[in-house]
């Protein structure tokens, strides 16, 4: 069934369909007078003008030096700061609004919310997102009819279904599936990448020589892998975050008991990690942290603060990842922001977190050569704020106007 | 899947799924819309410079400048040189199905639903902001009451009727948003299973028996839902007789016109039936040469056929809305079919006010919700739209509103675009 319907979506994207009413006359935008921060960490560049074409960067640099293409549509962003799109590293769009109802909710109401969550973060100039454990059909749907123009709002770069071991986190929704052994590894992440996915999420428990099997079959494929960290739930021990890191996972989600060896394997071998420190907090506030972990295993907020800090005292790449399900999906899309004033209550520049939104996102992603800052050739995924970010991130999750792959949306 | 816990939920959510407007708190109580030219769709005269005021959801009041008091907290919208009309009706629609007839049933409910919501957002985009479904797909309409409920989406009214109810073998067998039926007993079953799933409009297919009709009819009378049927023409498997049929056992309403005998017609306007003529989607599909051979050849179809039916009805003054049943390979009609069907109304003798009441006011008796759309009157749901042209002159202004306002929430696609 499965098969088939990817098969028949693959027949219909190279047919006619319908198309949403497209503006195909303009072909080359430009935004004018603008102050950049191009995601880099390069200062601010003030009266740029930045030159799209159909959906790539073409030029970028002072409107002196950068000439306006004739039959250009110009954007006057004068007093404005223009940026890259944002990243959020970790969401889970598909699943449904309370924990319960994960097991009555249809993927087709599935679909609507992750619509919704993603129309959201277009207005917030979040422009990619990726989803670290969802609903199979429903995360397909949401690429087939973007494909088709059904839908147009932001990217997704989705695992499918998070790969655990029986009764492991994630393990009994949808969103999760249980395989046991390195073969049933490996064969769930066969599973996901003919299913179209091409990320991995594994999450806790399991062996090394799951890991492994995982980690190999994702390299042969040409998939990227990012391993739950532990800590949103008391299954998971703490040698789990270091047996993925040894076993090659390039990246890791969630920022809680990891010893400072681990900390310095994962900088190391230039392992990422996407902290998702502000929905943490939220749990502390709303006493949501499992018990054991607070009785047992004595954990409090300062312990993912320490740990971030130890991270990025060690130069560890960092990513913004939101995380909020179920009962705290009211927290979206705001928590995004949240969690970049997280980090520089916690000592990074202004500058450094806008970095870990942009850049770090898109390298995390596994798409630097194409996303994550504003550089000639480079996608055109920005956004136009209204006031200085550097100054303070008020102005941020409000933009006057996004852009995704060149497609203008304006909110002023 | 627990299909009785959601179905539960869907029953809670479908009963707000009607009054979907999501009151944002932060926008002005009141919004007056000044100075344009009204056509209520009453069929009453326009009224030039007129006043309407929103209030929540509905319409507070409407009236002649100088006679309406605007509040002085209220959103003024200034609408001179435009005129303003009631949002309209699309009584036949699929927006459910697959894109591949051959293939509809291996399209999965969950694109099929965001395929959905991408017509319905064009009609949001048009000024039609309500259809009837007449068959489609439980789960993602379902889904789209209760996404709308929630507020996860913001768009244009569904009235649904879920499965089509036809015959083993009838007409719609195959398609994912069918079920077959054989017996009395079965039909009355289907009218409960709608129900059961939210539904409140029940459609049913031919063909059948003058007992499972009037079982159907009688089920849907006694759970309040409202009835149509097609009235054949789609499929060869339709016999004339079954028109005839629904009409007699209680049907409430015929979508499609054709091959009806004078005295069905008769029947009809005896017995306040409705018709959904559906006109322009079988012109284009005589233009396409798809009408099936054995209609034309030995039933003697044509254009014609359909357009003299039209003129007989309007006749005798049946209440006629505007349908367009455009689907699979024809949904590249959308949306300006439904202008194209208002002007076929006019091109076949209606005068363009008649069409615009057909389009509002009797799109809403349809639908058996003339005491809350379908006119730009107090106390109503206002559901209206904003055209740059006259409406009574051409046609040529409809389809591309510069704002539409569904349930008072508006949407300003001027600024949008």
């Amino acid at each position: 069934m499965r098969k088939g319907w990817i098969l028949l979506i693959f027949l219909m994207l190279s047919g006619a369909g319908l198309s949403a009413a497209q503006d195909k006359t303009v072909k080359v935008t430009v935004l004018r007078g603008g102050t950049v921060i191009d995601g880099t960490g390069a200062s601010p560049l003030a009266d740029a003008a930045v030159v799209i074409e159909g959906e790539t960067i073409q030029a970028l640099g002072p409107l002196k030096t950068v000439k306006t293409p004739q039959g250009a549509r110009v954007i006057d962003v004068s007093g404005k700061w223009v940026l890259p799109g944002f990243v959020d590293c970790h969401a889970h769009i598909t699943m449904a609004p309370e924990f319960l109802q994960e097991w009555s909710i249809s993927d087709s109401l599935a679909v609507l919310k992750a619509l919704h969550f993603l129309d959201s973060y277009l207005r917030c100039g979040i422009t990619s997102v990726r989803d670290a454990g969802g609903r199979i059909e429903a995360l397909q749907a949401l690429e087939a009819a973007a494909g088709m123009g059904w839908t147009e709002t932001i990217r997704v770069f989705a695992c499918g279904q998070m790969l655990t071991a029986t009764g492991g986190h994630g393990y009994g929704i949808e969103a999760g599936r249980g395989c046991d052994g390195p073969w049933e590894w490996r064969k769930a992440v066969r599973e996901m990448y003919r299913d179209g996915f091409r990320h991995i999420k594994i999450s806790p428990t399991y062996t090394r020589e799951e890991v492994e099997a995982a980690v190999d079959e994702a390299k042969t494929l040409g998939m990227r892998v990012t391993a739950h960290g532990g800590g949103l739930s008391d299954t998971t021990p703490t040698s789990m975050t270091r047996l993925a890191v040894q076993a090659g996972v390039p990246c890791i989600e969630h920022l809680n008991e990891m010893e400072d060896d681990v900390l310095d394997l994962i900088a190391g071998k230039g392992v990422f990690l996407v902290p998702t420190l502000s929905i943490y907090r939220e749990m502390y506030r709303r006493n949501g942290i499992a018990r054991t972990l607070v009785e047992d295993r004595h954990w409090t907020q300062a312990m993912h603060e320490t740990l971030f800090k130890k991270a990025r005292a060690r130069g560890i790449t960092m990513g913004i990842g939101t995380d909020a399900v179920h009962s705290y999906g009211s927290l979206n899309p705001g928590l995004y922001f949240e969690e970049l004033k997280y980090f520089v209550e916690l000592g990074a520049a202004p500058m450094e977190a806008i970095i870990c939104a942009t850049r770090n996102g898109a390298s995390i992603l596994g798409q630097k050569k194409r996303l994550g800052t504003i550089e000639p050739g480079k996608t055109a995924d920005l956004q136009v704020l209204r006031g200085d970010p550097l100054r303070s991130f008020d102005a941020l999750g409000k933009p006057d106007i996004v852009i995704v792959g060149g497609r203008v949306h304006r909110f002023e | 899947m627990p299909k009785k816990t959601i179905i539960i939920l869907m029953g809670l959510l479908f009963a707000l799924a009607y009054l979907p407007a999501q009151e944002k708190k932060d926008e002005a109580a009141v919004t007056a819309l000044v100075g344009g030219t009204l056509i209520d769709g009453t069929g009453a005269a326009p009224l030039p410079n007129a006043t309407i005021l929103i209030e929540g959801e509905r319409i507070k009041e409407t009236g002649p400048a100088g006679k309406v008091k605007i509040p002085k907290n209220a959103r003024r919208i200034d609408v001179s040189k435009k005129w303003v009309l009631p949002g309209f009706i699309d009584l036949h629609t699929h927006f459910t199905y697959g894109p591949l007839a051959e293939q509809d049933s291996l399209f999965p409910d969950c694109l099929a639903t965001l395929r959905a919501l991408c017509f319905m957002d064009m009609y949001l985009r048009s000024g039609v902001t309500t259809t009837r479904d007449v068959g489609g797909r439980v789960e993602p309409l379902n889904a789209l009451a209760s996404a709308s409920a929630q507020g996860f989406v913001d768009t244009i009214r569904t009235f649904g009727c879920g499965d089509l109810i036809t015959v083993t073998g009838g007409h719609g067998s195959g398609l994912r948003s069918s079920k077959e039926f054989d017996g009395p007993w079965e039909w009355r079953k289907a009218v409960r299973l709608a129900f059961r799933d939210g539904f409140r409009h029940i459609k049913l297919s031919p063909t059948y028996t003058m007992e499972e009709v009037r079982a159907a009819a009688d089920e849907a009378r006694i759970l309040g839902m409202r009835t149509t049927v097609h009235g054949g023409g789609l499929s060869d498997t339709t016999p004339t007789s079954m028109t005839r049929l629904a009409v007699q056992a209680g049907i409430q309403c015929i979508e499609h016109v054709n091959e009806m005998e004078d005295d069905v017609l008769d029947l009809m306007a005896e017995k306040g039936v409705h018709l959904v003529p559906t006109l322009s989607v079988y012109r284009e599909q005589y233009r396409r040469n798809e009408i099936p051979p054995s209609l034309i050849e030995e039933r003697g179809w044509t254009l014609a056929m359909h357009e003299t039916l039209f003129k007989k009805a309007k006749a005798r003054g049946i209440t006629l809305g505007i349908g367009t049943d455009v689907i699979f390979h024809y949904s590249g009609m959308y949306p300006k079919v439904y202008f194209e069907e208002m002007q076929y109304f006019v091109d076949l003798g209606m005068s363009r006010m008649e069409a615009i009441v057909c389009a509002t006011r009797s799109g809403a008796i349809v639908l058996g919700v003339e005491k809350l759309l379908g006119t730009v009157e107090s106390g109503k749901l206002a559901d209206l739209q904003v055209i740059t042209g006259d409406p009574l002159v051409s046609f040529d202004a409809l389809g591309q509103p510069e704002i539409v306002i569904v349930g008072g929430r508006i949407h300003d696609h001027k600024k949008a675009s």
